[in-house]
């Protein structure tokens, strides 16, 4: 562990015109944490992700990475240490999974940096890991949704980050494949010592496997911690508006009434 | 490897067609004389000239030749910009011609022809075309950011709007020419004849100077193509990129439409094919597509010149062919599997 937090937010706070999104949001995230961020839908994850991988500026406050201010390092240089997957992509181009694979080298590369052995190996490397290297010559445009997120967490893995973020990547994925992307992230932690921070819907996989949880609501965080101490049926309720059993400690079960609605009703 | 292959394929076969085209005409010369006023021409001995009738000399140096060459320029021009707009706006359907960028700078270039034959004042024609392609581009991309729907789909119907409005006002100043509307007709309709030495100084420069800036940036390029956040996530300064490439897709355009008028479909059709046969990526598909856009246009505007006694302006031969080879596209877009 380093003796300082890897990347540290301080009060930050935006809004979209006159909505504000995100409201004095401050917490830290160490090196080599599996961090989710969950809260339901229009909470302000996705924006808080965004301001921290530097994709825009937060309106008030600052996000530092080792003591930088994000927002101050060239683009490239945050290439360098950020990598972020989308859930959708809209790639129009029929690039090949490779050559898709491969740009995640583009903040390592010189313009016209011809392709050497070692990083055509280390490309392979990772291509194996994600089980992408069967279909390395098919289009993009030819490969199923979870086939391409898969190509698209190679090329993050590729551009060897410090960071890897994941807005809801793993929300068009199946059980399974959810799982073994979650385990491939878990080995990238333990084996390259990366940081992982990923925006979830799927409250089962962040209880399961995240080292930590950030909840966000209205644009707050009102909780953080382990998940065992962040999940519980109160959390649920709060923030959620669904009921909840806690199983022990392998998780939870969701009940299908909706808080919100019985209290309306109740009031009727 | 394969790539480099394939250009320097093209670049022979590019090299093949310029020579054979500007032997062929009304006036038959052999492929032999040609190549020797071409040499003597360019090696500037007068040695290899003896022998070779003066007129035939004029005929292949200063009619034929810079008409061939304007061709290749515009069809390389057309086709570059093609792929810089798909590329950058990730939108397959975009090309000069549906972005209405070329009509943009076809507006400016009429206006300027006007103000030159009504006033007397000369204002340089390939300077109005830039300046209104690059307005009409913003506007276009300023209008499809607006509208709901598909950003892709957007960016097509905005083209078609502003294009609209423009085309509108070229009838209109048009109108206003009077007698002297010809000039703007003429040129408006897209053709390559009777093209100089003066339209070869006018585009070369601008093509190879826009052409290298888009060449050494092509890999950032390829990073812009997928999309904004993407693009920055790997490190690429999207804002500064994307203004890069429209001023250079409006600078290639409007020297293109400034020689010769509205050419379409040039620019939506080479980097498809070239996309199809070989590869997406920008570093190859730049030069590939400026070899092939070359070709194309100039095997096209030579079967007006060679097959047709009244020459039909090679723009018409290109949107005839070009407009069902855009449906089909369009159609298939939509069918395609993970589209948006």
């Amino acid at each position: 562990m380093e003796a300082f937090p890897l990347l540290v937010l301080e009060n930050i706070a935006f809004a979209y015109g006159a909505r504000p999104v995100l409201k004095n949001i401050s917490f830290s995230i160490d090196k080599g944490e599996y961090l989710s961020i969950v809260g339901p839908n229009g909470s302000g994850k996705t924006t808080l992700l965004q301001i921290m991988c530097g994709y825009f500026g937060p309106g008030k406050g600052i996000a530092y990475y080792r003591g930088q201010n994000v927002h101050k390092m060239s683009i490239r240089e945050r290439a360098k240490h950020f990598a972020v997957v989308y859930q959708q992509h809209g790639i129009r181009f029929p690039y090949t999974c490779l050559e898709m694979v491969i740009m995640g080298l583009h903040p390592h590369r010189a313009i016209f940096e011809p392709l050497g052995d070692e990083a055509l190996f280390q490309v392979e490397q990772v291509m194996r890991l994600t089980d992408t290297f069967r279909f390395a010559d098919k289009l993009i445009t030819q490969i199923s949704g979870g086939e391409l997120q898969r190509v698209m967490l190679a090329k993050s893995i590729v551009q060897k980050p410090k960071v890897l973020f994941l807005d809801e990547a793993m929300s068009g994925l199946d059980i399974c494949a959810r799982i073994s992307m979650t385990k491939i992230l878990k080995g990238l932690i333990e084996e390259q010592g990366i940081t992982v921070v990923v925006i979830n819907h799927d409250l089962n996989t962040a209880y399961r496997f995240s080292s930590r949880i950030i909840a966000l609501h209205e644009g707050r965080v009102v909780a953080a911690g382990p998940p065992e101490q962040v999940m519980t049926e109160e959390f649920f309720e709060d923030v959620f508006d669904v009921k909840v059993e806690i199983l022990g400690k392998k998780g939870f079960f969701i009940h299908d009434n909706i808080i919100k609605q019985e209290r309306e009703r109740e009031i009727k | 490897m394969k790539h480099a292959i394939v250009g320097v394929i093209f670049l022979f076969v590019l090299c093949a067609l310029l020579i054979s085209m500007v032997s062929l005409g009304a006036m038959n010369i052999s492929l032999i004389t040609t190549w020797n006023v071409l040499l003597a021409k360019l090696a500037g001995s007068e040695k290899l000239l003896e022998g070779i009738k003066p007129n035939i000399v004029s005929v292949v140096w200063d009619i034929r030749l810079p008409r061939i060459i304007c061709g290749i320029c515009v069809g390389m021009g057309l086709a570059m910009a093609g792929t810089i707009f798909q590329s950058l706006l990730q939108n397959p359907l975009a090309d000069p011609y549906t972005l209405g960028v070329s009509t943009g700078a076809a507006f400016g270039a009429s206006l300027a022809i006007f103000i030159n034959i009504m006033y007397g004042i000369i204002v340089p024609v390939p300077l109005f075309a830039f300046a209104f392609a690059f307005i009409t581009l913003l506007m276009v991309i300023l209008i499809a950011g607006r509208g709901r729907g598909q950003p892709s789909s957007n960016l097509i119907i905005a083209g078609i709007i502003v294009s609209a409005v423009l085309s509108s006002g070229i009838s209109f100043i048009k109108m206003l020419s009077g007698e002297n509307v010809g000039a703007i007709v003429f040129w408006l309709m897209g053709s390559l004849s009777s093209r100089s030495w003066k339209e070869v100084a006018l585009i070369l420069p601008a093509l190879c100077i826009s052409g290298g800036i888009a060449f050494l940036f092509s890999k950032d390029l390829n990073a812009m193509a997928m999309g904004d956040k993407n693009a920055v996530a790997l490190g690429v300064n999207t804002k500064r990129l994307r203004l890069l490439y429209l001023i250079l897709g409006s600078w290639i355009t409007a020297a293109c439409v400034s020689v010769c008028g509205i050419i379409g479909f040039i620019g939506l059709i080479v980097p498809h094919m070239l996309r199809f046969w070989f590869t997406s990526d920008n570093r190859v598909l730049i030069p590939l597509s400026a070899l092939m856009g070359g070709m194309l246009l100039s095997i096209a505007d030579n079967a007006t010149r060679l097959l047709t006694t009244s020459e039909i302006p090679v723009g018409v031969l290109t949107t005839l062919i070009g407009g069902p080879f855009f449906i089909y596209i369009f159609t298939k877009r939509r069918k395609g599997a993970g589209d948006e």
